[in-house]
């Protein structure tokens, strides 16, 4: 009981550390927000003005833990640029985010297991070689030249899928709304897969020298069958480094979804960005780093089940 | 020494990548910034060997000066890395328990924010700039540096010979600079194909996004996101960019493997 109480400790203090990192380098780095939205032309009345609005004349402190409390009670604040609560698009958004990133990691992570299994069975095979080969240039390839290259492939040369967009309908009308997220799904789970196999490789190597697949082979049990028995121990690794990559997979979904132009959190970010819209962004990190946090805390869980060896 | 394919290939990429990004600033095929409305979309030819842009600019010569403002980017970045990471990580490693625990925390902290993340999260903060890309990715790859740097000079300090070196009265200055620097030499040459492969990847797609260089500067990242919306009718003039970015990526990775092969005998393939 107390390995639960610990892990979610840890999941609050990570939480807290990482929105005081995100305020810290938003808020207190940048110098006055209020000229920098308003530009040094502005009169100081103006100014006056927009930082009593969003209460910046305040103490930091005060306002990091208005921010905090204030995003307990669900309340998200107001973007700085267009002053609509913040925390309805996010939803919105969440809608094409959610499901993007959710299916690639699934993907991912089947895919890397079965890669890996089969790059160690054959490890000195071309088939292995090839396997490993692939993925080192899937890690070496940036996420939206993929992207881009599977448009040229499968939007221009074969016409089969749409090169990006989202119906305006959302998931109203799914049939298209899938149809558009076929690409993007690809693009991300094949940067993860290429990080996922390498680990799934050496954990089925470390398997197959084991003298539980010895014995598995002597009672006459097929390689297959064997390595299935393992697969537990195999897909727990994976899923920790999952978990680990979360920050990086989510990097990769801003990515992916400004190349192909969907209307998710990631290209509402890199906008908000662009138009510096501080408490915006703010907000959309905090939404990201406690969704990071608490996905993280499940796969413990998760694995804690798959591999009871880790709790004793 | 057996030659290693990685290293030959990687070097051969990365070297002709630097030749040509060196060379621009001399010499490309035309003024990368020349528009000719009345050559825009030209296919490959003598005249244009990668064919002209949306504003009959000549591809070669964008893709050739983009190389200076990239590769530019990922020097830089990999020198402030390096600086960052060597020294945080010698002197993590030379010092009480205190500071040794300090530092290892806060590179900790940096180690476990993608490069790229923090770099978004940089721009929102102070606006885009390619300085403000080189900056962030520099700490961050720096902190990776410093985590194993700490590492290595750690085992460097414990070994026979610096002991030795010690009692013949060497100062902690002449052992850190004769002894640990020399032979971590190996293993930074690999973390800095590591930071800036990291680089590579953070300049272009902060490009792309529209939160990297500034207009007139050109850069593979922005060719991307300016030639996307004619991707349907001229595809080859996106593939160009996507092709060189993919070249200085790999090169630089397959570099450091072979790097990574030469100065290691023990790697166990």
């Amino acid at each position: 009981m107390s390995g639960v109480v610990r892990r979610i400790s840890i999941t609050v203090v990570g939480i807290a550390s990482s929105t005081v990192l995100v305020f810290v380098l938003l808020r207190v780095l940048p110098g006055d927000i209020a000229t920098s939205r308003l530009g040094v032309s502005a009169t100081p009345i103006a100014l006056e003005q927009l930082r009593t609005e969003y209460g910046f004349n305040r103490p930091l402190i005060v306002q990091y833990l208005d921010w905090i409390l204030d995003a307990l009670r669900g309340d998200l604040g107001r973007s700085l640029v267009s002053g609509d609560e913040v925390r309805g698009e996010i939803a919105d958004r969440l809608r094409v985010t959610m499901p993007l990133v959710i299916f690639s990691s699934l993907i991912a992570v089947v895919t890397a297991v079965a890669i890996g299994r089969r790059a160690a069975l054959r490890r000195n095979r071309a088939a292995g070689i090839v396997a490993v080969s692939l993925a080192q240039i899937g890690l070496a390839i940036p996420t939206f030249v993929i992207g881009i290259v599977l448009i040229v492939v499968f939007a221009v040369q074969l016409r089969v899928l749409p090169a990006g967009g989202f119906p305006t309908a959302g998931w109203g009308s799914p049939f298209v709304a899938g149809r558009s997220l076929v690409l993007p799904v690809v693009t991300l789970s094949l940067t993860q897969t290429a990080i996922l196999v390498r680990f799934a490789r050496s954990r089925s190597l470390d398997f197959v020298a084991s003298d539980a697949f010895r014995t598995a082979r002597a009672a006459g049990r097929t390689t297959d069958a064997a390595l299935a028995t393992a697969s537990r121990l195999v897909l727990s690794p994976v899923l920790s480094v999952t978990a680990l990559q979360l920050s990086t997979l989510l990097t990769g979904a801003v990515v992916v979804e400004s190349v192909f132009a969907l209307p998710g959190l990631g290209s509402m970010l890199v906008r908000d960005i662009a138009n510096r819209d501080v408490t915006k962004v703010q907000s959309t990190l905090l939404v990201l780093v406690v969704g990071i946090f608490v996905i993280r805390l499940i796969v413990e869980f998760i694995n804690d089940r798959l591999d009871p060896r880790r709790l004793t | 020494m057996k030659r290693s394919l990685s290293f030959a290939t990687g070097a051969g990429m990365i070297g002709s990548l630097l030749v040509v990004a060196v060379g621009s600033v001399l010499w490309t095929p035309f003024p990368p910034l020349q528009i000719d409305t009345q050559a825009r979309f030209q296919g490959p030819s003598f005249s244009h060997l990668l064919g002209t842009d949306q504003l009959g600019r000549d591809v070669l010569s964008n893709i050739i000066a983009g190389a200076r403002t990239t590769l530019l980017a990922a020097f830089l970045a990999t020198a402030i890395a390096l600086v960052i990471g060597t020294f945080l990580g010698i002197t993590a490693a030379a010092s009480r328990r205190w500071l040794d625990d300090a530092i290892t925390a806060l590179a900790t902290v940096f180690v476990a924010f993608p490069a790229l993340l923090l770099a978004l999260v940089i721009v929102a903060a102070r606006g885009p700039s390619t300085a403000t890309v080189v900056l962030t990715v520099g700490v961050a790859a720096g902190a990776s540096v410093a985590v194993v740097t700490r590492r290595e000079a750690a085992d460097i300090l414990h070994s026979p010979f610096v002991t030795a070196a010690r009692y013949s009265g060497s100062s902690t200055w002449a052992i850190v600079h004769t002894h640990v620097l020399r032979n971590l030499f190996p293993s930074l040459t690999v973390q800095a194909t590591g930071a800036a492969s990291i680089a590579i990847v953070a300049e272009s797609t902060l490009s792309y996004l529209g939160l990297g260089a500034a207009p007139p500067t050109p850069s593979w990242g922005r060719m991307l996101a300016s030639t996307q919306q004619y991707v349907l009718v001229h595809p080859l003039l996106i593939l160009w960019p996507a092709l060189f970015i993919s070249l200085a990526v790999v090169g630089i990775t397959l570099l450091g493997d072979g790097v990574h092969e030469r100065l290691d005998p023990t790697l166990v393939k």
